[in-house]
């Protein structure tokens, strides 16, 4: 193992820590601490309200991740489902114009959709997830249809067939990983989106309703008292920094292992 | 009579986004005709008179079949009218128009510095050999960080040194500082790439042939390198133009600029629908014609 290698495990094993220990969410405020800097008891300081900035990130960070990672398991199931069905349809007609509906969808402008579904629909931020599953599937499913194409063309799948194993047992033991993988990745570098689109709905007026703490309105009340409590916003951009970094190297270990 | 080699290919160009960008109104018209309850009384408010709310679904066409309601909508378009708004009592047209190209302005000056960035950035990285290393890993790590990190710290600097009492014109200069406030991250997203890029050419006989036949750095980054490279350099553009917007429209929320993120916030304030779904529009329209225009752009500055 590399360095980078220990430092990933060192990260994620502070991250467990944290979740851990912190197995609460502070609600109460405490006016008298009202934007404290960081002190032994609370080491990333305290908000506009006195509350501890090291809790609010954690239950912030936890939420977050949560819609984060339901999101991309929701949009790769769905382009898992529209990428085999593009696939087993590609040669007929109706196979093209599925196409059509899935490029037009894959490439609707992601944001101001999202903000018009959330609004119209009057979801609340637990289902914030459907609708980012929702907007983010197509571009999974032309991956994972064209992975299928091309892994049915290469050699092993020819050589499989020569030695009698069945379309489906090629299908998914051999073609589908190889070509959800690429998907996957993908998937990983939404991560980092799906906190933006947090952030987006926190200007918006249509994120989480206070006191939850998410990424998005850590980092819009830190960006409002920056002047006067800086620790407040540095710390979330830390986490925000660190994720993304994570997404990253996941996404890159994930490449060579299926290399 | 059949078009020519050259219209032949322009019609192709135009064909595939326009048919795009029609799958794309349609799905438009399904998602606003699936919304739960009736957009008339979520206006006016559920002790709102039964009379006044028939009114405006009559007036708005709510009362009509889907079928008949989409006929309408088809036409509206094409006649180029976005709907009526009903927080401002008049055609969404005018609000609408007037946000998108405050919006674009914005944008447009966002990408303009970010091209003339990496450009800047690709040239230092030529003339000055011993950079490169460190140019392309800056440019890669400033990447990987979530482009809107640094745009709330680019508008944070530049609001300490433009105290927000300055309120921007509409002159095109006075985006320049909140644009350039959010462009940090595209800038160096498609620096990366005009380095990766280059440097792939760089290694290549003809650059090797050029600088033998002893053209300068800087005339053969010109002349062999850039041209190469801009085919990958603006397709990369292309892929970067959903987070550019997003940029653009926390840039126009932070400086307080009357752009289409303004009427956004409007129409899910005063729940109205038709707005928004004239705002889902007019940013399907700008999206498809910025790609296309990219699209074009790179296929005309093709290098054979």
């Amino acid at each position: 193992m590399n360095k980078l290698n220990y430092i990933v495990l060192l990260l994620v094993a502070c991250a467990a820590v944290l979740f851990l220990t912190v197995a609460e969410e502070s609600k109460s405020s405490n006016t008298e601490l009202r934007h404290a800097p960081p002190s032994w008891e609370s080491p990333l300081g305290n908000d506009h309200l006195g509350r501890a900035n090291l809790n609010r990130l954690v239950w912030g960070t936890k939420i977050s991740i949560e819609m984060a990672l339901k999101s991309i398991a929701f949009s790769v199931a769905l382009g898992l489902t529209g990428g085999l069905t593009l696939f087993f349809l590609h040669s007929k007609k109706i196979g093209v114009l599925m196409e059509k509906l899935v490029d037009a969808w894959a490439t609707l402008p992601f944001f101001p959709i999202l903000i018009a579904f959330v609004a119209i629909f009057r979801l609340s931020y637990e289902s914030y997830w459907i609708v980012l599953g929702l907007l983010l599937w197509a571009p999974q499913a032309r991956l994972i249809a064209a992975g299928l194409t091309e892994a049915s063309t290469k050699l092993y799948s020819l050589n499989f067939r020569s030695f009698g194993l069945s379309r489906s047992k090629i299908l998914f033991y051999f073609q589908l990983p190889e070509a959800v993988a690429p998907a996957l990745r993908q998937a990983l570098i939404f991560i980092p989106d799906i906190l933006a689109a947090d952030l987006f709905f926190q200007f918006v007026g249509l994120g989480a309703s206070p006191p939850t703490p998410t990424i998005g309105g850590l980092l819009k009340e830190g960006w409002a008292d920056l002047a006067l409590a800086p620790h407040q916003f540095l710390s979330t951009v830390g986490v925000v920094v660190m994720i993304a970094a994570l997404c990253h190297y996941a996404n890159s270990r994930l490449k060579s292992v299926t290399s | 009579m059949k078009p020519s080699g050259t219209l032949r290919v322009f019609l192709r160009f135009l064909i595939r986004p326009i048919s795009l960008l029609c799958i794309q109104l349609l799905f438009v018209f399904l998602a606003f005709s699936a919304i739960p309850g009736d957009p008339a009384r979520n206006y006016l408010g559920s002790t709102a008179d039964e009379g006044a709310v028939m009114a405006l679904r009559e007036k708005l066409g709510y009362n009509q079949p889907v079928q008949q309601r989409f006929i309408n909508y088809a036409s509206d378009l094409l006649k180029g009218d976005l709907g009526y708004s009903l927080s401002e009592s008049a055609s969404a047209n005018e609000p609408l128009l007037e946000g998108a190209i405050r919006t674009i302005k914005l944008g447009v000056i966002v990408i303009l510095f970010a091209l003339g960035f990496s450009l800047l950035i690709g040239l230092i990285d030529t003339t000055f050999p011993r950079t490169r290393s460190a140019l392309l890993r800056t440019t890669e790590v400033v990447s990987t960080v979530p482009a809107f990190v640094f745009a709330l710290i680019g508008a944070y600097l530049v609001l300490r040194i433009y105290p927000p009492s300055i309120a921007p014109g509409d002159h095109f200069m006075a985006y320049l500082a909140p644009a350039i406030s959010v462009a940090l991250v595209p800038s160096a997203l498609l620096a990366a790439q005009l380095l990766h890029s280059s440097h792939q050419i760089q290694e290549s006989d003809y650059y090797i042939s050029s600088r033998a036949f002893g053209f300068s750095r800087v005339r053969s980054y010109f002349q062999t390198v850039l041209p190469c490279s801009l085919f990958v350099w603006l397709e990369n553009l292309k892929n970067i133009l959903a987070t550019v917007w997003l940029l653009t429209l926390i840039a126009e929320f932070i400086f307080s600029i009357k752009g289409l993120s303004s009427i956004m916030v409007q129409a899910v304030e005063f729940k109205d629908i038709p707005l928004l779904q004239g705002f889902v529009i007019i940013n399907c329209v700008i999206f498809a014609i910025a790609a296309e225009f990219i699209d074009l752009t790179r296929f005309t500055f093709r290098p054979r």
